[in-house]
């Protein structure tokens, strides 16, 4: 592989190892007191539940296990796709109509059976899917769950420093998808 | 009097890194004049190597503060990581007064947009100099492609292009080239039907980007980690940072002053000539003079038309150099929609990311096809990839199984960007608000731009002959957009002081200098007579290198 892994010359060039060890310091303060402070902020069981059957912990953590859902009320908090932070009541809204009653009450098989088929009909057409405040929610979870190390790490595969680009390589199902391909997970509009 | 300087550079970006490179290696004693704080190669590179899990935002940013703060910044490259090298819109405000506004997007810093741009480098061909006067629209270029051939070279030799140097494309020369990026798959076979059907009339190769493939000049090869926006440590895109300004360092004669707004250009009109600037010490909130024998403007189009247009006086009462009553006026960008398939087949077959060069499909229409009902062309910029994890919120499915679907890649998807070329139109300009100030007290640029008949013909064949090609393939359109976007949008905004022959009808001679002031040189996007097709910063180093060269030689003659 050709590059700085490899080249002592662009090694020495750079002194690469001693800048990130002083960079990940600066940063790591401000961020862990954000991710902190949005998690102990939540604790809705409505969004727990559903994070948690969106997506389950399967051979590795699901959303739940790894907190996606502080990072959706971080994200309605900020306005991630367009959200006014109204969403959370609409999905309970949504749901106990689903449910005719209160969906929280549900006991299982039910309760998953009834969120199984509120997905099914958001979208089963595009109408449905544009008045449902479902796939904004869902949006959120797979951004929350595929942006956590788990999900871009242990789940998908997350290779930062590729050191080239391989444009034809052979693919069978079930191999996973590169967490950091730019193209397949930017929305170049905005979030 | 004594001069503090021999020349001042204004503007740190693309075209000024390359005008205090070029004049300080001929030995002038040079100041960089930049508006914004430094940013250090590397050591101000403060997420380059951050996960988005380490982010506060994991990477896409607050949306609210976007939203309020950086309306005309979002769009591709702009995120969470390099959301500083934006400018926030409340601080730096302009007026857009078209029907579809103009997105001004930039950025105030040392290095300017070097650091955030798309890294696109292509030359344009003779027609994009012939254009002009070949249709009435806009005035002639006062020079050909073969004025430029030579600093097209000089250029891609130092800043390092990769590029594939078996493509022959009528229209498109080929630079000096690194190895190309390889095209994939489904590409490979767009290009062999495409060669099958139109010969070599259209073709798909592989983009030509400012990054090196090999090491050079302390400079390390791409890794195709395209966080490239962030900074590069490695060095391996072109950047004021990682290119020019080193180069210019080296020399002994560079001074870089940071956060100083240049205001205006003075002049004396008992020489005729430039004496200096007049700036804003941002710092120190006081204004200063810097003198100077030779000045060039590389502020970026909008903000060195602002700077000209500042700079009256008795014999310039409308703006230095604007004799002509040009000065603003012409300006383009280029016309952007685009077109999503579906590719079929490839299922077996994936890639390993990530490729910071797009498939281009060059200029065909009015070059090597003939079109009815529009003069100019387009090209096409995209490329393929298999849809990932965001694919989800757009189906159904939720559990085990649909964590196993996501967890795959999805369908193989074609994205085709058209950059149409703009004619340049008088009525497409720029001025100064005569009420509107910005917080440093000078008067807002206020861009007033409308689409023409033939952007928007172009855009419907650029979409009509995208869905052929595409069924060509056997793939699915799924969108094929004529609709043009904000002006502004594609980032690539030009003209406005434009070169032309006659000092009556345009701001600069076919040096980028000035016909009314000769010490004065415009070599950024303002001097643009026409837009092309392709990504213009490639000829704004070009004609920045050929006009230090030139101003030098002027110099020494004792003609300056
Ligand atoms: C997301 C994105 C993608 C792009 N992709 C491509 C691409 O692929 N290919 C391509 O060719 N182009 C691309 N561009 C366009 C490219 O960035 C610009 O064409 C190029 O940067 C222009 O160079 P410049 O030197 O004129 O201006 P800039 O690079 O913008 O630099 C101007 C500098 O001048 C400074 N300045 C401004 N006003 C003053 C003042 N009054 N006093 C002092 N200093 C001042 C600014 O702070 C800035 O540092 C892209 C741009 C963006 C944002």
């Amino acid at each position: 592989m050709p590059g700085i892994d490899s080249s002592d010359q662009a090694q020495a060039l750079i002194g690469r190892r001693d800048f990130i060890i002083g960079l990940s310091a600066i940063g790591a303060m401000s961020i862990w007191s954000q991710i902190g402070k949005a998690s102990t902020e939540n604790s809705d069981p409505l969004l727990n539940y559903i994070c948690d059957k969106t997506i389950p912990d399967t051979e590795t953590p699901g959303a739940l296990a790894v907190n996606v859902p502080a990072f959706i009320s971080l994200a309605l908090g900020h306005a991630f796709c367009n959200t006014s932070g109204d969403e959370l009541r609409r999905l309970r809204e949504e749901l106990d109509q689903a449910a005719g009653g209160a969906f929280m009450s549900l006991s299982e098989p039910q309760r998953f059976s009834v969120f199984f088929q509120y997905d099914a009909d958001c979208f089963s057409s595009f109408e449905s899917s544009r008045r449902s405040v479902w796939p904004v929610i869902k949006k959120l979870i797979l951004m929350g769950y595929y942006t956590s190390e788990t999900g871009a790490s242990k789940e998908l595969q997350y290779t930062f420093t590729p050191g080239s680009f391989k444009a034809d390589l052979p693919y069978k199902k079930g191999d996973p998808a590169q967490a950091t391909d730019f193209f397949a997970t930017t929305d170049f509009i905005g979030y | 009097m004594k001069q503090d300087f021999d020349a001042i550079v204004v503007g740190s970006g693309i075209s000024g890194g390359w005008a205090a490179k070029e004049l300080c290696e001929k030995g002038l004693k040079v100041a960089l004049i930049e508006r914004g704080p430094n940013i250090e190669h590397r050591v101000d590179y403060q997420t380059e190597f951050k996960s988005p899990w380490e982010m506060p935002y994991r990477g896409f940013g607050d949306q609210a503060k976007y939203k309020e703060r950086y309306p005309r910044q979002r769009g591709l490259f702009f995120d969470e990581y390099n959301e500083r090298y934006w400018v926030d819109d409340l601080k730096e405000p302009y007026q857009e007064s078209g029907s579809q506004g103009f997105q001004w997007r930039r950025g105030y810093q040392t290095g300017g947009r070097s650091l955030t741009w798309g890294r696109h480098a292509f030359r344009r061909g003779a027609q994009d100099f012939e254009a002009n006067l070949a249709d009435g629209y806009g005035v002639d270029w006062p020079i050909r492609y073969q004025d430029i051939e030579p600093w097209y070279t000089y250029v891609e030799k130092f800043i390092g292009v990769s590029g594939d140097s078996t493509d022959e494309v009528v229209g498109l020369p080929n630079g000096t080239f690194q190895a190309p990026f390889p095209l994939t798959a489904p590409e490979l076979a767009l290009k062999e039907r495409l060669a099958e059907h139109y010969g070599n009339r259209r073709q798909a190769i592989i983009g030509r980007v400012a990054h090196i493939r090999e090491a050079k000049d302390g400079r390390a090869p791409c890794q195709a980690r395209v966080v490239c926006s962030r900074g590069c440590s490695y060095g391996a895109y072109f950047s004021t940072q990682s290119s020019t300004l080193p180069a210019a360092k080296a020399t002994g004669n560079l001074t870089v002053l940071n956060n100083m707004i240049v205001e205006a250009v003075d002049y004396d009109p008992a020489t005729k000539r430039a004496t200096g600037i007049r700036v804003i010490n941002v710092e120190k909130g006081v204004k200063e003079s810097i003198s100077a024998k030779l000045i060039f403007l590389n502020a970026s189009t909008l903000n060195t038309i602002a700077i000209l247009m500042r700079s009256v006086s008795s014999e310039h009462p409308d703006g230095l150099g604007n004799s002509s009553g040009t000065l603003g006026k012409y300006i383009m960008d280029h016309a952007q929609s685009f077109t999503i398939a579906k590719v079929k087949g490839f299922e077996g077959s994936t890639y390993s990311v990530n490729r910071p060069a797009n498939l281009i499909i060059p200029r065909f229409a009015n070059l090597t096809e003939p079109l009815e009902g529009a003069v100019r062309g387009y090209s096409y910029q995209g490329g393929v990839f298999r849809e990932g994890y965001p694919r989800g919120a757009k189906m159904k499915g939720v559990g085990a199984s649909f964590k196993q679907e996501i967890k795959s890649p999805g369908d193989w998807m074609l994205a085709l960007g058209y950059f149409i070329e703009a004619l340049p139109v008088e009525t497409n300009a720029a001025s100064l608000s005569k009420t509107k100030q910005d917080s440093h007290g000078l008067a807002q640029i206020d861009v007033h731009y409308e689409w023409t008949d033939n952007e928007r013909a172009l855009a419907k064949n650029a979409a009509a002959e995208a869905v052929k090609m595409i069924e060509l393939m056997g793939w699915d359109v799924v969108h094929a957009s004529t609709e043009i976007g904000s002006p502004g949008s594609a980032v690539h905004e030009m003209g406005g002081a434009r070169m032309g022959r006659d000092a009556k009808t345009s701001v600069l001679n076919s040096h980028n200098q000035m016909h009314d002031v000769r010490n004065v040189f415009v070599t950024d996007g303002a001097a643009m007579a026409s837009s092309g097709t392709v990504n213009p910063s490639l000829t704004y180093m070009a004609l920045t290198a050929r006009a230090a060269n030139y101003a030098v030689e002027e110099m020494k003659a004792g003609r300056l």
